[in-house]
């Protein structure tokens, strides 16, 4: 019988597989833990729903659509923010070239832009900047898998897709690419992913504190010792070398375990366009969504995104 | 024949982006024989210790996932694998 279940999920820079790649949290508390890997957000709410898991590494988007449907779940830390890049072959222009996020998504009108599955956080902030800035004929497409993203763009399937940072490293291994709009452009403090517990954990405070200490550790990790964590990650996930981790890690290196005021409002702000798609019935409020008290007493000093 | 694509990582380690080859039964059985053809470090990447294919490599078959080892494989099918290192699926 483990002590603590905790789901993740196959994105390599969450801290999940630092720790569990170097046993930290069963060598730091001797909690007996088990991993379980979700292919997805939504896999993962079911099975918090169905009492399997007690804590989770999950984007916010998917959490709050299960909190909307009274799954009993809150956000207890942060983790990374801005973690949607926006990628092209190089004979497209970068925002730093033309100045203005309208004039490079215009390069694509007419044209493709894929993306992974509906409602995931990539896809419903390029939509939402399409139509923020007023820019047609742009045709977004979702693939289930971002795996299949970089030979879409190989055989002019898509034209620029929008993903993960470790999108642009796997992507760039295979075909002449660059970041034509980086992460604080598309939306500034986008919560890239969050750690979240069922609720029924709250009576075990010293488990929720133990898990978040190895986490905010694990984050402290890549930030200054990018190499160090990426060999970790490379021990766990075999086939994958250390240099893929560690290009992942320095796209968007704000890797942190506070919950931030500018996580939170840029967390809610997902809100109104969740309703507006349709994925939840009603306006989440802060307490709803997050329960800053275990974060602020392990990250008391200010944040390091 | 059957139709196996390789997608990023495992595309690295084998070297091609899709081979054509000779049905095996099922994914177990065609694992087994793409560890013999690709060696060690195709083996390490997709199978454990103790032989079982690691819990994160995927596989589709026709577009759809492969639920577990034993799915079965048809003449002309075409499988997808690969180890999901580019985002997954967003999270």
């Amino acid at each position: 019988m483990s002590d603590l279940r905790v789901g993740y999920l196959p994105t390599l820079y969450h801290t999940s597989y630092i720790l569990k790649s170097g046993g930290w949290l069963e060598k730091s508390s001797g909690l007996k833990v088990d991993w379980e890997l979700y292919p997805t957000g939504p896999a993962m709410t079911k099975a918090f729903s169905e009492h399997k898991i007690d804590i989770g590494y999950i984007g916010l988007p998917p959490a709050m659509i299960a909190i909307d449907k009274g799954n009993p779940i809150i956000c207890v830390g942060g983790g990374h923010v801005e973690g949607t890049i926006m990628l092209a072959p190089k004979h497209y222009k970068t925002l730093e070239e033309l100045g203005d996020v309208k004039k490079v998504l215009e390069q694509f009108s007419g044209k493709k832009i894929g993306t992974p599955s509906q409602g995931s956080i990539h896809d419903v902030i390029i939509r939402n900047l399409l139509e923020e800035q007023g820019v047609k004929g742009v045709t977004v497409r979702n693939y289930e898998w971002a795996e299949f993203l970089p030979e879409a763009l190989e055989n002019g399937e898509i034209d620029a897709a929008v993903g993960t940072p470790s999108l642009i490293v796997a992507a760039s291994r295979q075909i002449d690419v660059h970041l034509v709009i980086p992460p604080n452009k598309l939306w500034p403090n986008n919560p890239s992913y969050g750690i979240v517990i069922r609720e029924e954990l709250k009576e075990t405070t010293h488990v929720i504190l133990e898990f978040l200490k190895m986490h905010k550790k694990a984050c402290t990790l890549i930030r200054e010792n990018p190499g160090k964590a990426a060999k970790l990650v490379s021990k766990e996930i075999k086939g994958l070398n250390p240099e893929f981790v560690k290009a992942t890690y320095t796209i968007s290196p704000k890797y942190c375990a506070a919950l931030s005021p500018q996580y939170i409002t840029s967390t809610l702000a997902f809100v109104p366009i969740l309703k507006k798609l349709g994925y939840i019935k009603k306006i989440l409020g802060e307490k709803e969504v997050f329960e800053t008290s275990y974060i602020e007493k392990i990250h008391p000093e200010p944040p390091h995104y | 024949m059957i139709k196996v694509k390789f997608l990023t990582m495992l595309r690295e380690i084998v070297g091609e982006a899709v081979i054509e080859t000779e049905r095996k039964e099922n994914i177990a059985l065609l694992t087994q024989h793409l560890c013999q053809k690709y060696g060690e470090k195709f083996r390490e990447a997709v199978l454990d210790e103790k032989g079982t294919i690691r819990k994160y490599v995927r596989f589709l078959i026709n577009g759809k996932e492969a639920g577990n080892p034993e799915t079965k494989i048809n003449d002309g099918d075409t499988i997808v694998m690969f180890l999901p290192v580019a985002g997954g699926f967003g999270s």
